[in-house]
């Protein structure tokens, strides 16, 4: 795929905010360091969902999506983390994957300004593996892992 | 109710964020008298409970914080409004304040950073009484 200089240079500025976003929440929340990976370009069609996924619209000045998707272990253990809930719900695991891509995605509005607009968040579970997601290519994965989870943070925008 | 003798409404979409202000401010000794998910159900809760202090987020279903900030206002101009949301752009801040927000905390939350909020709204207030009476 064939990316102009300066598309490349604003994707490569769009990630590092939202690297900057992901370092930021898992530090304020846990008080720990979470470690990103470089961002890489992954194909439309490439399994892109772990057990929970909240992806964010974006409309205004970008448009596309926004999503953070983990496995159900990591979304368990902030839950335990922050409200010490050793039980939850699956509703719960839900709403804690939503929480993290609004406040990720919210966050960075702090570098883009308010016409980076956000959804709120919308839950995609079960046994999708794929998601299509046409006109946004190159689509970027931010690789994340805090204790021993891995996550993603996934960014499609034009 | 607790050493601030407040009541106090928490409205955000996000029950992980209903559940952690509750359990941040367990020591506050403040009363949590409602929790709403969106700016339409704030207004009811709010019309029957009547708190002192309401914690609103912006990015939420069927009524966004910036429209129920103005709702809650009509109901009652005094009320207390800390606005707590991912949104962290100086412009959506400053809207919030010139509608009559006391507050304005970014997302991710933790118990210091809230707490903390708390005390300063709560002392801005008793500083500003204290001079309305020297």
């Amino acid at each position: 795929m064939q990316i102009a200089t300066h598309d490349l240079q604003t994707k490569e500025l769009i990630c590092q905010v939202f690297i900057d976003s992901i370092h930021h929440y898992f530090e304020e929340v846990t008080g720990e360091e979470s470690k990103v990976a470089l961002p890489y370009i992954v194909d439309n069609d490439e399994d892109l969902l772990d057990d929970v996924a909240a992806m964010i619209g974006i409309s205004g000045s970008r448009k596309g999506f926004v999503y953070f998707t983990g496995p159900d272990a990591l979304f368990k253990e902030l839950l335990e983390f922050i409200l010490h809930d050793t039980n939850p719900t699956d509703e719960d695991v839900a709403d804690m994957a939503a929480d993290i891509a609004n406040t990720v995605s919210g966050n960075v509005r702090r570098s883009f300004g308010a016409d980076f607009m956000i959804s709120v968040p919308a839950i995609l579970s079960g046994n999708s593996k794929h998601i299509k997601l046409p006109g946004l290519e190159p689509i970027y994965t931010i690789p994340i892992k805090w204790r021993q989870h891995k996550s993603h943070v996934v960014i499609g925008l034009k | 109710m607790g050493r601030c003798g407040l009541k106090l409404l928490i409205v955000d979409d996000q029950k992980v964020i209903r559940r952690s202000i509750h359990l941040f401010l367990k020591d506050y000794n403040i009363e949590v008298v409602g929790e709403a998910a969106d700016g339409e159900e704030a207004v009811q809760l709010f019309k029957k409970t009547r708190p002192d202090v309401v914690t609103v987020d912006i990015t939420m279903p069927k009524m966004d914080g910036l429209a129920c900030i103005d709702e809650l206002k009509k109901v009652d101009p005094n009320v207390r409004i800390m606005v707590i949301t991912a949104l962290a752009d100086r412009a959506t801040g400053l809207i919030a304040l010139t509608k009559g927000a006391r507050s304005y905390i970014n997302k991710p939350i933790n118990p210091e950073k809230l707490i903390k909020a708390f005390d300063k709204l709560l002392k801005r207030e008793k500083d500003v009484n204290a001079n309305s009476h020297t």
